[in-house]
């Protein structure tokens, strides 16, 4: 049936209209404000490349957030996306108790972050925290640790309360793995494949665009995230754990230097798409195997 | 079939739109319809949020007191409240409104110094004053909310701060009154420590009101550093007294507080306190009602505590930055001025004395039934050497946020004292 333009046009106007008012308007002022020095109390002035230059040669608290950010996006994007698809692969065998596995790796992802992040912050407490007490139980001597703002803990503390909860991951590669039509497998196992060969040779390929978009889900998760960063250590101590989104909030509603952390934005916005484009040539997205 | 169904559907869907984005309308009264009536006059909005919530231990005395003003001024004066949990959050949410230029009618921000950063959105109170608002609070109090002359804040509260001390944990450790200097301070901390008693409560997060009471309370111990902390908006903290105060709150988080401190809000502080785990928290006379609150403390641990001055005989001893008014008109900048008559008047300054503790800005109210240490906090305020104000009112905002970053490096020795002076003066440069 051939819907004329019009039509078309009517029914995608009111989807596009609210896509420019909610996020194509408020993207282009952010992107125009971060060449002004915009601050509190109406100063505004253009500025040209000036925020830019400034955060990549003489602010050495950008750096930190950037590179925090980068080493949590490849973090997430490599461990986190790997530990989930073991998990699935394991879980697709569907051995006794395997659904309920499944419902378990969920419970991370269905808590609210600020319900995790004060969890989290009781777990690993110096005083009276799980982790702690328990290795106070089996050394038998009283074991105390900041985890949260010791220097060289604080940074593995926080990306633990993401890194391992896969949860998202298993659900999707499970998808996959579970819809890999049965005939394959069944060619590849008359042809000789042993298990080892038909997950690495046959599924694990097969699966290739899944786990492309795992990984566009993961990273992008990194780069946006914020809650658990500000619910546990605040970027602290001192910057160790500061991230782009966090010093983007609090150059914003501390500092109240907007143009600032608007040229933040667009950073963080370029380095998005520069992520996504770099996935999808990766895992080769708009390919299908079958 | 398939086409009627079609329309009818995008006709119901339009109209549903059309009802959800169709602005509420009075039915208009005609003349005709209510001939007798005089036209009814309509309730004035103001709009005040407010962070005396949840555990805050305003939270009764503002249920009592917006109670009582809505009861009094029913159909003249409607205050639209907005209700926002924690010191930190509320500033946030000021600063927010603010760049939009949208400030509600009235704010309090819990004597955070908000005056000097949102200043041109503020209404200058001066030409309102009258033998009315006058009177509400000392000059004193009028002084610190007052810039170049221009009033733009009405004061709630005065500022006296000292410290809480448990005297069962002094007695244990043979410790019979609070120290006269710094020296002496220290010296009751290793008896404390050598007693088994962790000394002091601290903390990092949320500027760490507790710990940087201490090392203001330190800087103060001279003439220039009380100088520096009666100071507005200082932009160098590289001064000898700032950075001794640095160095002694370094050896307090190395030696002499909780494994918690680092990275702890007021909240951990104070648990330790209550629990008499800590013999020694820094904070106002508005915490003495938790001392009573068997919720949070045991039986009797009231009668345990006693007040000190800060050695040296320093005391925070000042006015607090009230309430800010930012109504955009006429109308509005009068009925927000009669609510904060109402809500800063002398009965209410005197039921916030006697159910929260603080201390009023007006001059001469007291009550039978305030609590002991109450007084005994005021009684140190009069008797203290020097008076200083505290570091939220005077410091960049900015700054006062500087510090939770840097406490904890300094705490763990990654900076130097010195170093912690040069990031909060580098944090006030940026403004």
């Amino acid at each position: 049936m051939k819907v004329k333009r019009w039509k078309l046009a009517a029914f995608l106007l009111p989807c596009l209209l609210l896509f420019a008012l909610i996020y194509l308007i408020p993207l282009g002022m952010v992107f125009g404000s971060s060449f002004f020095e915009w601050k509190a109390g109406g100063v505004f002035n253009f500025i040209g490349l000036d925020n830019y230059i400034n955060a990549f040669t003489n602010d050495p608290r950008m750096i930190t957030a950037l590179k925090n950010t980068v080493i949590w996006v490849l973090m997430q994007s490599t461990i986190h996306v790997g530990l989930g698809t073991i998990i699935a692969f394991m879980l697709a065998r569907k051995m006794r108790g395997w659904k309920v596995l499944r419902t378990i790796y969920m419970f991370p992802n269905v808590v609210s972050a600020a319900a995790l992040g004060v969890i989290f912050l009781n777990v690993f407490n110096p005083k009276y925290g799980l982790i702690n007490s328990f290795i106070s139980q089996i050394t038998g001597n009283d074991f105390v640790k900041n985890w949260f703002f010791d220097q060289n803990s604080a940074f593995i503390t926080v990306t633990w309360s993401w890194l391992l909860y896969t949860g998202m991951i298993i659900i999707i590669v499970l998808a996959a793995l579970l819809a890999i039509p049965e005939d394959v497998l069944e060619a590849a196992r008359i042809d000789g494949a042993t298990e080892m060969q038909l997950n690495l040779q046959v599924k694990l390929p097969l699966i290739r665009t899944t786990l492309g978009t795992c990984v566009i889900v993961a990273a992008t998760s990194m780069l946006r995230e914020f809650e658990l960063i500000y619910l546990t250590t605040q970027g602290g101590p001192g910057d160790l754990t500061i991230n782009l989104p966090l010093y983007l909030y609090k150059t914003s509603m501390t500092d109240n230097n907007y143009g600032y952390a608007n040229m933040m934005g667009v950073v963080l916005i370029v380095a998005g798409v520069i992520t996504v484009y770099s996935i999808n040539k990766l895992f080769r997205m708009n390919e299908s195997d079958y | 079939m398939k086409k009627l169904f079609a329309l009818l559907l995008t006709l119901a869907m339009v109209l549903s739109m059309a009802a959800c984005g169709a602005k509420e309308e009075k039915p208009a009264e005609t003349p005709a319809e209510t001939p007798s009536e005089a036209p009814a006059e309509e309730a004035i909005e103001i709009t005040f949020p407010t962070m005396w919530v949840g555990t805050s231990t305003m939270t009764q005395w503002w249920a009592d007191r917006i109670a009582a003003f809505n009861a009094e001024y029913a159909g003249k004066i409607n205050v639209k409240v907005e209700e926002i949990a924690g010191d930190q959050n509320y500033v946030d949410k000021m600063k927010v409104l603010y760049s939009s230029n949208s400030l509600p009618d009235a704010f309090a921000a819990g004597g955070y110094n908000l005056i000097d950063s949102m200043q041109d959105q503020l209404v200058d109170l001066t030409p309102y004053m009258d033998d009315e608002l006058k009177s509400l609070a000392s000059d004193l109090c009028w002084e610190v909310n007052s810039r170049d002359g221009k009033i733009y804040g009405v004061p709630q509260a005065r500022q006296v701060i000292g410290y809480f001390y448990n005297k069962d944990l002094f007695a244990q450790a043979g410790i019979e009154k609070p120290a006269e200097t710094w020296d002496e301070f220290f010296v009751q901390c290793d008896k404390l420590l050598a007693a088994g008693i962790t000394p002091l409560s601290m903390d990092t997060a949320d500027s760490g009101w507790v710990t940087s009471l201490m090392l203001c309370a330190m800087v103060a111990d001279s003439d220039a550093g009380e100088e520096f902390m009666n100071t507005n908006l200082p932009k160098d903290y590289n001064t000898p007294e700032f950075i001794q105060a640095a160095a002694n709150i370094q050896k307090m988080f190395q030696k002499y507080t909780t494994p918690d401190a680092v990275g702890g809000a007021y909240e951990n502080a104070a648990a330790n306190f209550f629990m008499e785990e800590t013999a020694i928290i820094a904070n106002g006379p508005w915490m003495v009602s938790d001392f009573y609150d068997t919720n949070m403390v045991e039986e009797g641990f009231a009668e345990k505590i006693g007040c000190a001055m800060y050695p040296g005989g320093v005391m925070y001893n000042s006015g607090k930055i009230g309430f800010n008014v930012a109504s955009k008109d006429e109308e509005h900048i009068q009925a927000t001025l009669t609510f904060l008559k109402f809500i800063n008047s002398e009965e209410s300054q005197r039921l916030m004395l006697e159910m929260t503790g603080d201390v009023p800005a007006m001059e001469g109210i007291s009550s039978d039934n305030v609590k002991p240490q109450v007084n005994e906090v005021l009684a140190l305020g009069d008797a203290a050497k020097r008076s200083i104000n505290d570091f939220q009112s005077l410091w960049y905002a900015n700054v006062v946020d500087e510090i939770s970053v840097q406490y904890p490096l300094l705490a763990q020795g990654q900076i130097t004292p010195e170093q912690f002076a040069q990031a909060l003066t580098d944090a006030a440069a940026k403004n």
